[in-house]
């Protein structure tokens, strides 16, 4: 358990920085669709489709797969690892997300190799050989937080917390909102967000589940528009 | 258990058991490329037990399936599927519907396997009603070889709280998928975007599937609409693999 150690938890936040390509940034193709046709309008609008995106789509997909790798690195079980990756890459259908997610992977590990060489990934980069379309954003991220001893807990927390943010600082631009009002937003969910990550620590591959149809259609939209704000 | 199992060679059924009410039936329909097969019983099957298909399709046979009437969940209705499809055959789940009724829970799990350039097409509209209690999970794996093309784990449930917020289903009464599996699509993604409407109360969208196929979903609140539209889109798939496969028959 490393919460109490400050020096790691900098290093845990570090892995959100702007300057990785981070792969949540993705789903606000989505969102982007939702403010062009005005159904995201507000304030309460945003608070309604962040509170979805967290407590239900990231809980019962993202959250409950860094928790699955993590108990499969802890039984050094890569079959399992192999397999959750598969599954998490078949489970992302749109295909501009799962593009995103796999850029963001391949640079957060191409940069986290360069800057220390790391045992579990290169284990990782063996086990899927030539299967380079497994390199997710949330694999690399679940290995390298695993690997530096941070608590599966705080890992989904900071996960869903910068998932959070970087989804509000989008929308304010766009809807337009008041940067207060956008800190409102955030502020109002963290207690739902401690409560999400708290709950995806009990939940197994069988609870994941597809209920966010309307984000997954406008995320499909989002290709064919002439001009975008999001990429 | 409820089960039924067969296995398609062409514009033959080898091997078929159904036990209980559930029937598979050669339909009087022609076509020029299709055999067609139409499940029945599926609406009697016991609230306690579960519906079990298990499907072969052989080497470049063509076969559609259809349900002979809309599953009308009253209680709770269970399924397991599991549709193995061999290379050069395609399997058409011709489009069916899902309604359901007030307090009612349905459950199912898909598991679809395909061998080389073996094709599966899949078409389903979901009445959910959303005043009452009700709770729908259905799980489509589609594997291609060794590898896990799709894992679509569906659930919808009044006992979600965050069912109606922005990104959920909202207050869409419908919901519809199709699934297009094929190694190489008879088609432009283009071809299937001018058939998707955007109109009020209507939402579609279209994704590749890592160059193996397309998955087309809707949500809606006008039924006919929604129908017409998976028709059209069913009927333009029915003429391009028609195209094709009459020369492979």
């Amino acid at each position: 358990m490393s919460t109490g150690n400050s020096n790691n938890l900098m290093h845990l936040l570090h892995l959100h920085h702007s300057s990785f390509l981070k792969s949540q940034v993705a789903h606000a193709i989505g969102m982007e669709m939702y403010i062009r046709s005005k159904q995201i309008n507000s304030k309460a609008d945003l608070a309604s489709f962040c509170k979805s995106y967290i407590g239900d789509y990231l809980l019962y997909n993202d959250a409950i797969m860094i928790k699955e790798i993590f108990v499969a690195l802890k039984k050094d079980d890569w079959d399992k690892i192999i397999y959750l990756s598969s599954i998490y890459n078949a489970r992302k259908t749109v295909l501009e997300i799962k593009k995103s997610s796999r850029q963001a992977g391949n640079r957060l590990a191409e940069r986290m190799q360069s800057i220390k060489k790391s045992p579990l990934f290169e284990k990782w980069e063996e086990n899927i050989n030539e299967k380079n379309y497994l390199n997710h954003y949330l694999i690399v991220y679940s290995i390298y937080a695993y690997e530096n001893d941070f608590d599966l807990y705080l890992t989904i927390q900071s996960y869903l917390y910068f998932a959070l943010t970087n989804l509000v600082e989008h929308a304010i631009r766009v809807i337009p909102l008041a940067p207060k009002e956008g800190e409102t937003v955030i502020f109002d969910l963290l207690e739902e967000l401690n409560e999400t990550a708290n709950n995806a620590t009990h939940l197994t591959l069988n609870d994941m589940v597809n209920s966010a149809i309307g984000l997954e259609i406008s995320a499909m939209q989002h290709k064919y528009l002439l001009s975008k704000l999001f990429l | 258990m409820s089960k039924l199992k067969g296995r398609f060679q062409k514009v033959n059924l080898l091997d078929y058991s159904g036990t209980e009410q559930l029937r598979l039936e050669k339909t009087d329909q022609s076509h020029r490329v299709f055999t067609n097969y139409q499940v029945t019983g599926l609406n009697q099957v016991k609230e306690e037990e579960t519906a079990e298909l298990d499907f072969i399709v052989k080497k470049a046979s063509n076969i559609t399936v259809s349900m002979a009437e809309p599953i009308q969940v009253n209680q709770k209705h269970k399924q397991e599927l599991s549709l193995h499809i061999e290379e050069e055959a395609l399997l058409l789940w011709n489009n069916h519907e899902i309604m359901l009724q007030p307090n009612s829970e349905f459950s199912r799990r898909t598991k679809v396997s395909l061998e080389g350039d073996a094709e599966f097409v899949w078409a389903e509209i979901t009445h959910l009603n959303q005043k009452e209690y009700f709770h729908y999970a259905s799980l489509m794996e589609i594997w291609v070889e060794e590898e896990c093309l799709a894992y679509d784990p569906l659930a919808f449930s009044t006992s979600n709280e965050l069912i109606h917020h922005h990104g959920l289903i909202e207050d869409f009464q419908y919901t519809a998928s199709i699934w297009y599996i094929a190694d190489k699509l008879p088609f432009d993604e283009w071809d299937i975007q001018q058939r998707l409407s955007q109109a009020k109360h209507h939402r579609a969208g279209m994704t590749d599937l890592d160059g193996k196929g397309i998955l087309i979903r809707w949500l809606s609140k006008d039924l006919q609409l929604l129908q017409q539209e998976v028709r059209d889109v069913l009927s333009f798939f029915d003429e391009k693999i028609t195209e094709i496969r009459k020369w492979r028959v």
